[in-house]
């Protein structure tokens, strides 16, 4: 720093500067000494400045002590003798103020700057107890929602072990239930194995009885033509005692052979029925497999139910292709179609004044065979048809139907080894298509 | 043009004005740009100072910051000056308005019409907007954005981050509550640089409720929740001019403004203050600066402005919260500077508390005038 010393003097003393007129740059612009005229000058031309001004002013005298005019500017006297030294005297005393402004201004922005740093720091205090305090706040929400999830976790525990008792109580429920329902099972299927049987049987029984009734005519007409015979024989026995004319001999020749050609021709008739009666009794009872010829069966079948048919309005009309022969079980055949029959005859034609069964047997491609039953009846309702072959499934539930008749044909027709199509209409009749091998399965 | 800057660190205002003063008298400026720091800045014994020093009259316009800018740096304390002396080319005025704080909108008005007066029918090639922070700078942005097509820069005066106080400077008057308008009419070589890219992060939202310069609500959440929400952090008092909001303009994407939030947290306050209103309706984003990011900005636009010729005088008008943020680093801001247009480069500014200045638009002319926070406005003149 340069010194700057000024002084009101004409004739500066050595070190200073004359100023005629002292400016405000002069006064305020650092450290200065001035030297004045007289002491009078000083609060003349100073006093605006003296809170700013950091300096000396000098002004003739010989009084010792300064005096403090502001926060940095002394007052102070010089002996006009000495004037010439007052530079030397008064130069380092200004870079002492020089150096003292420095450390001045130094200590201001060293304020400025803690003061700022105080006020971040504040900010950062306040920003940390903000945060502090949320993380609290969470905390304290982490340790209620542990507490309550620990809760949770008891009386989940208790509801495990809960569910637990109730699941193993419930499962010795569910196991004695279920050997109840296994024991039902067995009897049910053991019943309706008898059901079945006892159906077979009843069927059988009906055949029994339309061949008895069959027999009956045949056997009536021999026993007539026998006893006829009889009594003629028993006539010519009287008449040979009297004397026997020629003519009458003839008459009882003639008498004799038409009856033994009736009683001939009846108990062939009986014993026809006998024959085909044993042949479908055995096999359907027996179930043996043999050879046999198709139309045949479905003959013999049409013979044993016939007179069935006979006492109702319905006609059966049979179309099968002569020549068919089968390797498989004649039994299940005829009943299978005798099940088709009557169900007809019970089902198709309920509450109707006719109707027609259609029976036809036909070679189909494969070394297979289709045998239709079809009517013209009611027909079987859509919602039904995938149920008929179900066991006990029936609509005339208690008026005499078992439910079991179609599910016998059914497994009839599944140990042919075949099928059955159905396809029904309502008010168009119902058609059965069993097809099945010519040789059944093993 | 010549051009001279000086700092000084000294804590007498007085002092520091004739510092400055006797050492830009060296090309006898005919504009001279003062900043300081808010000590310096109350006192009229600093422009009584700065004119004592420069030993004649100069047309001298600047005003209070966060500390200021010089060659050297930035400093929290001191005041920095820069002369221009255009040898006549260029013809400085000053027009001023007082009451912006209750009336953003007339007083900007007034100093606009002032200073048609004071031009006579010419028109000004560049004008500088220094004003008050107490005012809403958003008001003032529709008047310099909607009356005048003369490209604007400036920003708002600051303290040492304290919003306690600042003051504008005219002349010789030192003032509070005003407008002070710099116009310059002539052959002024001048380029002006916008640095306001930080990037945007999670969802915009949509202001529902906001009044002045506090934001109520965005998206049907507390202005603050918002914010939280988007940045996953807690809004906290150290975050004010930090964490910003852009707000985007579907008509104008090149577009770019940011606003600065001011934490509120005192009584049950529950919006959020801004450093310049936002309207509602208008959709925002949160931004988080990055420093190298924006130090990287500075350096692109001093690399872009050096390839056109090195510029001798800079005012840099760069946000508060950009200071924060970059603490020590923020020197280069200045030097980053100097660096490109080298040593003799002439540089003044001030850290603001919001930013005034046109975007630069793809087509290379400028884009209406605006205000920004969080940006740094860098006008280079040449």
């Amino acid at each position: 720093m340069t010194p700057r010393l000024f002084c009101t003097w004409d004739h500066p003393p050595a070190g200073f500067v004359q100023r005629k007129a002292i400016t405000r740059k002069d006064v305020l612009n650092g450290p200065v000494a001035f030297l004045l005229m007289e002491e009078d000058d000083l609060d003349r031309i100073f006093s605006p400045y003296m809170a700013q001004m950091t300096g000396i002013i000098l002004v003739p005298g010989l009084r010792c002590e300064p005096l403090q005019r502001g926060p940095r500017l002394w007052q102070m006297f010089c002996n006009p003798a000495d004037v010439n030294q007052l530079a030397c005297f008064v130069t380092p005393m200004l870079v002492m103020l020089s150096e003292l402004l420095d450390n001045h201004d130094q200590h201001i922005r060293l304020m400025s700057a803690k003061g700022r740093v105080q006020r971040e720091l504040e900010i950062t205090l306040q920003d940390y107890r903000r945060v502090t305090a949320d993380m609290r706040h969470q905390l304290n929400e982490l340790m209620a929602a542990k507490e309550r999830v620990l809760v949770s976790e008891a009386a989940l525990r208790q509801l495990n072990q809960d569910l637990e008792a109730r699941v193993h109580l419930r499962t010795k429920e569910l196991s004695t239930a279920n050997e109840e329902l296994h024991d039902t099972l067995i009897s049910l299927r053991a019943m309706q194995d008898q059901l079945v049987q006892a159906e077979k049987l009843a069927a059988l029984g009906s055949l029994v009885a339309g061949v008895a009734h069959e027999i009956n005519t045949p056997v009536g007409n021999s026993m007539l033509a026998a006893s006829t015979l009889s009594r003629r024989l028993l006539e010519l026995q009287e008449t040979l005692s009297k004397g026997l004319s020629r003519s009458s001999l003839e008459n009882f020749l003639e008498d004799a052979v038409g009856a033994t050609d009736l009683i001939q021709r009846n108990l062939n008739r009986a014993a026809e029925l006998v024959e085909s009666f044993k042949h479908v009794a055995v096999d359907q009872h027996g179930g043996r497999r043999r050879e046999f010829d198709l139309a045949r069966t479905v003959h013999e079948v049409v013979i044993m139910i016939q007179p069935t048919i006979n006492n109702t309005p319905f006609t059966l009309h049979v179309d099968v292709a002569e020549g068919i022969v089968l390797d498989s079980y004649p039994g299940a055949l005829s009943q299978a179609l005798t099940n088709l029959i009557n169900n007809a005859i019970v089902h198709a034609f309920a509450d109707r004044p006719g109707g027609n069964i259609f029976i036809t047997g036909r070679e189909q491609p494969g070394d297979s065979v289709a045998l239709t039953v079809r009517d013209d009846g009611h027909g079987i309702p859509q919602s039904s048809l995938k149920r008929i072959f179900e066991p006990f499934y029936t609509t005339r539930l208690g008026q005499g139907s078992s439910g079991l008749g179609l599910h016998i044909t059914y497994n009839a027709v599944c140990r042919l080894g075949g099928r059955i199509d159905v396809q029904s209409s309502p008010d168009q009749g119902t058609e059965f298509m069993l097809i099945f091998p010519r040789s059944a399965p093993t | 043009m010549r051009a001279v800057s000086v700092h000084t660190l000294a804590t007498d205002p007085y002092r520091a004005g004739v510092e400055l003063g006797e050492r830009l008298s060296s090309i006898s400026p005919e504009v001279v740009f003062l900043f300081a720091s808010i000590h310096l800045s109350t006192s009229q014994d600093l422009l009584l100072g700065l004119y004592d020093g420069l030993g004649k009259d100069a047309v001298v316009v600047g005003n209070s910051g966060d500390g200021v800018f010089s060659v050297e740096g930035v400093h929290e304390f001191g005041a920095s000056a820069l002369g221009l002396n255009s040898e006549g080319k260029v013809r400085w005025s000053i027009a001023r308005a007082v009451g912006v704080g209750q009336d953003p909108v007339g007083t900007t008005r007034k100093v606009l019409a002032n200073a048609e007066a004071i031009l006579g029918g010419k028109k000004a090639a560049l004008m500088m907007l220094l004003s008050d922070f107490s005012a809403d700078a958003s008001d003032i942005e529709k008047v310099i954005e909607q009356e005048t097509d003369i490209p604007v820069v400036g920003g708002l005066a600051a303290d040492d981050n304290q919003m306690g106080d600042c003051t504008v400077f005219a002349n010789r008057e030192i003032l509070r509550d005003a407008v002070v308008l710099l116009i310059a009419e002539g052959e002024l070589d001048f380029s002006i640089h916008i640095g306001n890219s930080i990037m945007p992060l999670g969802q915009p939202g949509t202001i529902e409720a906001a009044q002045g310069r506090t934001v109520e609500r965005i998206d049907g959440l507390q202005a603050q929740r918002f914010i939280e929400l988007q940045t996953g952090k807690q809004v906290l008092q150290s975050d004010r001019g930090m964490t910003t909001l852009t707000i985007i303009d579907p008509d104008q994407p090149a577009v770019k403004r940011l606003r600065s939030i001011v934490p509120m947290f005192a009584g049950q306050a529950t919006g959020l203050g801004l450093y310049g209103g936002i309207e509602v309706g208008k959709r925002v984003q949160v931004c988080l600066a990055q420093p190298e990011a924006l130090l990287q900005e500075v350096r692109e636009i001093a690399e872009e402005s050096a390839e056109q010729g090195p510029a001798v005088a800079a005012i840099v008008i760069s946000c508060t919260g950009r200071k924060q943020m970059l603490d020590e680093e923020v020197r280069q801001e200045a030097s980053i500077l100097t660096e490109a247009h080298g040593p003799g480069l002439a540089l003044t500014g001030f850290p603001s508390f919001g930013e005034i200045g046109p975007l630069r638009l793809p087509d290379g002319r400028y884009s209406r005038n605006l205000f920004h926070n969080m940006t740094y406005v860098l006008t280079l003149i040449r």
